[in-house]
């Protein structure tokens, strides 16, 4: 066993030093890629500094520390495939002109947001099923392939540069909310099973206040526009939630519950107007694909819930000074945002001509 | 929109749980070992005694977490995450019918500084590795959340 474990520490040293080797072949990065770049080859030397200093220890040669050895090892081993998975794959598929172009992208966003987080890493290793993600750990946001083609997925976009915005804030953007979800809940026990208001609270604190809260965030950077994106999403992923129980086994909260709070977030920076036309395909898409409601649906996620939240939200955007999407308009000519808006606007009116318009905007990025 | 920011942060938090616990347990054996018969055969190890205190702070902490985790309703992500928490009792209690009473009592040695048998170490020892089983799942579901 001793010989074993000596062997895969060995082993994973060796393969830190080939990734290492690697990474210095790899050029043609800048800003935000090169800082990723930096702070991989940095996490890989402090893995390499783990390993010597465990075996430096003397606790690998000893039978009566084998298990804690084969723990510190499958920590260790693991940091290494998240790094390779996370940051050494999508930095040796790095691409000017799909990172790149994301580069630019996301400097020109968060200056238009006026956000004072530092500008994420983009990479387009993900795929259409993945979809969209972000990975506040390692500051990073992952798009589909070919994403940098396209407009209309974007306002998903602000939805992730939201999880890096909740990693550091997310106790302003919730503040006292889940105190109030769990008031609400108490007033209708026992008409609700216990079992299953625990189950619903465990998913508030657990995933759904922060992706409420993304979802709001993003309504209040890029406007409307998230609205159609989301309108979009639930068509393709339809039937989510169109049965009589309430599936909890999914991270999201339903997507029409995330709806009422696009909306709700759209009400308060005052869309009043554009709100009356989304919510008239909303409203058919729902007699469509959600003809049957789960059991204590509206208890479980009722408007004033949403409110509150988006209240708190809201506020929290204008004192950490992000930019709603109606200041950028008034900032600049021509933010992404309001590219993006145009996008939206101009597929709804002209679908067959769209692809075309697409391209040159995209040119003019 | 995918499930990685949640599955992500449950994750970091159980690693980070994992290695502290397996570094108290290490520094716990260090000292059993220093002050058995066979201490000859350890010379090459060494513990100080902040590292000792230390490790039986995070210990009983750890060990009151999951002492009073049946009544605990809130996700403290600081301590664990509460599936892989409910995960890892019922492997506990499924290896051992006294696990509740075992770790009452380690809890409350830790707490008069007493030392541990080497029994009452395996038990800390099993514990490490459900929590190390528990985070292992995770890693595979957050690589394959990632597409």
């Amino acid at each position: 066993m001793i010989k074993l474990i000596k062997g895969l520490y060995i082993s994973l040293d060796d393969r830190l030093d080939k990734m290492l080797k690697h990474l210095e072949t790899i050029d043609g990065t800048s800003g935000p890629a090169s800082e990723f770049s930096a702070n991989t080859v940095k996490s890989l030397y402090s893995l390499k500094e783990r390993v010597k200093s465990i075996m430096d220890e003397g606790l690998i040669g000893l039978d009566e520390f084998s298990q804690n050895s084969l723990v510190q090892y499958s920590l260790i081993n693991e940091e290494f495939l998240e790094i390779e998975s996370f940051r050494y794959v999508p930095l040796s598929r790095y691409s000017t002109s799909a990172e790149g172009y994301f580069e630019n992208i996301i400097q020109k966003i968060y200056n238009e947001i006026g956000s004072l987080q530092s500008v994420p890493f983009i990479s387009t290793t993900s795929n259409s099923d993945a979809y969209y993600w972000a990975y506040p750990k390692y500051n990073m946001i992952v798009l589909p392939q070919d994403e940098e083609k396209y407009l209309l997925c974007l306002p998903d976009l602000y939805h992730e540069i939201g999880h890096l915005i909740f990693h550091q804030h997310g106790k302003f953007l919730v503040g006292d909310c889940l105190r109030s979800i769990r008031e609400n809940y108490a007033k209708h026990t026992p008409s609700i099973d216990t079992g299953l208001v625990r189950e619903v609270m465990d998913r508030w604190e657990s995933s759904w206040l922060e992706e409420f809260s993304c979802d709001m965030i993003a309504a209040y950077l890029v406007g409307p526009a998230y609205a159609w994106e989301h309108l979009k999403v639930c068509a393709i992923h339809r039937g989510d939630n169109n049965s009589s129980k309430l599936k909890l086994t999914i991270n999201h909260p339903p997507n029409e519950a995330r709806m009422r709070a696009v909306f709700k977030m759209l009400e308060l920076t005052g869309y009043s107007q554009e709100l009356e036309i989304i919510k008239r395909p909303w409203a058919q898409y729902l007699a469509i694909a959600h003809k049957i409601t789960p059991t204590h649906y509206e208890t479980i996620l009722p408007d004033i819930l949403i409110e509150l939240l988006a209240q708190n939200v809201l506020k929290t955007c204008r004192n950490i000074t992000l930019i709603s999407y109606a200041e950028q308009l008034t900032n600049s000519t021509m933010p992404v945002s309001k590219v993006i808006n145009d996008a939206w606007d101009y597929n709804r009116r002209f679908p067959e001509g769209y692809s075309k318009w697409e391209k040159i905007q995209i040119g003019l990025l | 929109m995918s499930d990685i920011s949640f599955i992500s942060s449950q994750y970091n938090s159980l690693l980070k749980k994992t290695e502290e616990i397996n570094r108290a347990i290490i520094s716990l054996k260090k000292n059993m070992f220093l002050k058995s018969e066979r201490q000859n055969e350890f010379k090459t190890i060494s513990v100080s005694n902040e590292e000792l205190i230390a490790a039986i702070t995070t210990l009983s902490d750890f060990l009151n977490f999951l002492i009073n985790a049946k009544e605990s309703h809130s996700q403290d992500l600081e301590i664990l995450p509460k599936n892989a928490m409910k995960d890892v009792l019922k492997t506990m209690h499924a290896m051992s019918k006294t696990f509740s009473e075992d770790i009452c009592v380690i809890y409350e040695q830790l707490k008069k500084y007493d030392d541990l048998s080497v029994n009452q170490i395996a038990i800390l020892d099993e514990i490490v590795s459900a929590l190390n089983n528990e985070r292992s799942m995770l890693f595979s579901e957050l690589r394959t959340a990632r597409g």
